[in-house]
């Protein structure tokens, strides 16, 4: 049960480039996930890799559960934050249950191996993702698709109360789609805040508890998909023109 | 193959390995030209005095010394090569080699070539080689930390090796040059227990420390982003990794010379035998470098009335078996990112 707050954080990647995030107060509530949409280009990455601490605003705040990142130590945040990058290269030649245990590591002081009882956490990781089949390949064995999943078990062997994803959903065919957004959804069971990137209305419409959408100034909007996900705020944001269905609370969209 | 037949099959491997280095170490020492070029009867070490001093206080310092620089220089290797994500370097290329070789010229031609001096200036230049090649890193323009490390590995062991030039330009050809190039050949002739005791804590309170720490290893190999979300402060730990693997290689450069390869080859032997979790393929590295630098290092001495230099057989050798491992197409242990 953990929540992360904003509070007037600014950030840019050097004092000569613009500024990316802008004086932006935000909360992500526990338990809910959260879905960052939007096209390219307007700092969803960088808000993330604010959010796990890897980027430092230039002004304002960040918090983990009311206190300040700066005064957590990297190890407790590794125990309360997990995150999955794009992927975009295949990380060297372990096999997937190597790599999985390797998600421990918070738990594991330094000259220590994981013991039993990681051993059976990553067994139940492998079962929840449905990825038996290829937990004794290796790494670079196994396809984009199957990587995704990977890398989200690895974060899971954490065990994190926060998720936080970079566009998850890339890469995947529509099976590993469906796969995928169940593992989200089952998330909450578990009371693990989400948040994630995407660029696919239909996967936030699915997903999200609460949206936040970017529009190409980087402005946003922040709520629920009642409010954000409307045909003229995706239309505006993606600069064409998008139509909205609604059957019984299913949303569809068509661009 | 299932986990457990692998989990077996590495068993039985480090069995045989460790047996074959005791055997090694065994042979090796009855193994030399004393009193005719082959075989040292055994029964001498009680009957013949020359014999027991020249099996207990010239071989068994050698080759414990080869038992060690194998290790040492395997462990690093693995060390560096899965920190860098890159399957080509090796312990001495952030500036430490280069470094080392510039110290000990010069120790040869400005400080009155004295055997101790030498060995300070190695190990002083080697460690100053690594210091500028962190400091450099600093300043350079890209992002990415690994590729500045090794951008700056690559000038500081350009300025080194300058300066080697200069210093073998300047030395006296007939007294000093010859040293400098044995130096540089690397060899375990001079070898006695006198210089070999006192770089003994260093080489192996920082191998226990590497092997201690092998599995925790594995994750510095992973994206920069992975390592700190996995709640690691991956530069630090990955400077003090780094430095520890030099300072198990150095103290014994500093004694021997520069010897390539092993820590180069052997990481490679060692992935194709264990895979690619350093948990595993670590110590099988530091078995398989003792074995194969014993070995080079053997032959080195028995097979011809003048010694060969070690470096010149290791890197024979090791060409050698790197042709033949990279030749022989595993495709499942391939290294690539």
């Amino acid at each position: 049960m953990s929540e992360i707050t904003l509070i007037n954080v600014s950030f840019s990647y050097s004092k000569n480039l613009p500024q990316i995030i802008t004086n932006t107060s935000l909360t992500f509530k526990e338990n809910q996930t959260t879905i960052l949409l939007g096209p390219n280009g307007v700092g969803k990455s960088t808000l993330l890799s604010l959010l796990t601490g890897w980027l430092v605003p230039d002004n304002g705040s960040i918090s983990l559960n009311r206190t300040n990142y700066t005064e957590i130590s990297r190890q407790t945040i590794g125990k309360k934050i997990a995150y999955i990058p794009q992927i975009e290269n295949t990380p060297i030649y372990l096999s997937v249950k190597e790599f999985l245990l390797m998600g421990r590591i918070p738990y594991i002081s330094m000259f220590s191996f994981p013991d039993g009882e990681d051993q059976r956490f990553v067994n139940e990781i492998i079962l929840d993702t449905g990825i038996t089949h290829i937990q004794d390949n290796k790494m670079n064995e196994i396809s984009g698709g199957e990587l995704q999943l990977v890398y989200l078990a690895r974060a899971l062997t954490q065990a994190p109360e926060i998720l936080i994803m970079d566009e998850p959903m890339n890469h995947l065919d529509i099976k590993n789609q469906s796969k995928m957004i169940t593992i989200i959804n089952n998330l909450k069971k578990k009371s693990i805040t989400s948040i994630l990137t995407t660029h696919n209305p239909q996967v936030a419409a699915s997903i999200g508890d609460k949206i936040l959408l970017f529009f190409p100034d980087r402005s946003f909007l922040f709520g629920t998909k009642e409010i954000v996900l409307t045909a003229e705020n995706l239309s505006c944001a993606f600069q064409i023109q998008i139509e909205l269905f609604k059957n019984n609370g299913t949303y569809f969209f068509n661009w | 193959m299932n986990n457990s037949t692998i989990q077996h099959k590495h068993r039985s491997l480090f069995v045989i390995l460790s047996v074959g280095l005791f055997l090694s170490i065994l042979l090796s020492m009855f193994l030399g030209r004393y009193p005719k070029p082959g075989f040292t009867p055994i029964e001498s070490i009680f009957s013949d005095q020359l014999a027991q001093t020249l099996i207990l206080n010239i071989r068994l310092p050698r080759i414990l010394t080869a038992v060690l620089l194998g290790m040492s220089l395997s462990i690093a290797g693995v060390v560096f090569q899965t920190v860098f994500s890159n399957p080509i370097v090796e312990p001495g290329f952030l500036g430490v080699s280069q470094g080392a070789a510039f110290g000990a010229a010069f120790g040869v031609v400005v400080l009155n070539n004295s055997g101790l001096l030498i060995q300070i200036a190695a190990i002083g230049f080697s460690f100053l080689g690594l210091l500028a090649s962190f400091i450099i890193s600093k300043g350079l323009k890209t992002e990415n930390w690994t590729l500045r490390l090794i951008l700056s590995g690559i000038m500081i062991s350009a300025l080194f090796s300058a300066g080697l030039g200069v210093l073998k330009y300047t030395a006296d050809p007939l007294s000093e040059l010859p040293e400098i190039t044995f130096w540089l050949l690397g060899g375990l002739w001079n070898i006695s227990w006198s210089n070999l005791l006192p770089v003994l804590p260093p080489v192996i309170a920082s191998i226990i420390f590497l092997l201690a720490y092998r599995w925790r290893l594995n994750i510095l190999g992973l994206d920069e982003q992975i390592i700190f979300t996995s709640g690691i402060s991956g530069q630090k730990e990955k400077l003090l990794i780094l430095f520890l693997a030099v300072l198990s290689v150095a103290p014994l450069i500093s004694i021997v010379g520069i010897i390539n390869w092993i820590g180069l080859i052997i990481p490679h032997l060692s992935r194709r035998l264990f895979g690619g979790n350093t948990k595993i393929n670590l110590p099988g590295a530091m078995l398989l470098g003792a074995i194969f630098t014993v070995w080079c290092d053997t032959i080195g001495r028995v097979i011809a009335p003048g010694e060969i230099p070690l470096g010149i057989l290791t890197s024979l050798f090791g060409a050698i078996g790197f042709i033949l491992i990279m030749s022989s197409n595993h495709k499942k242990l391939r290294i690539e990112q």
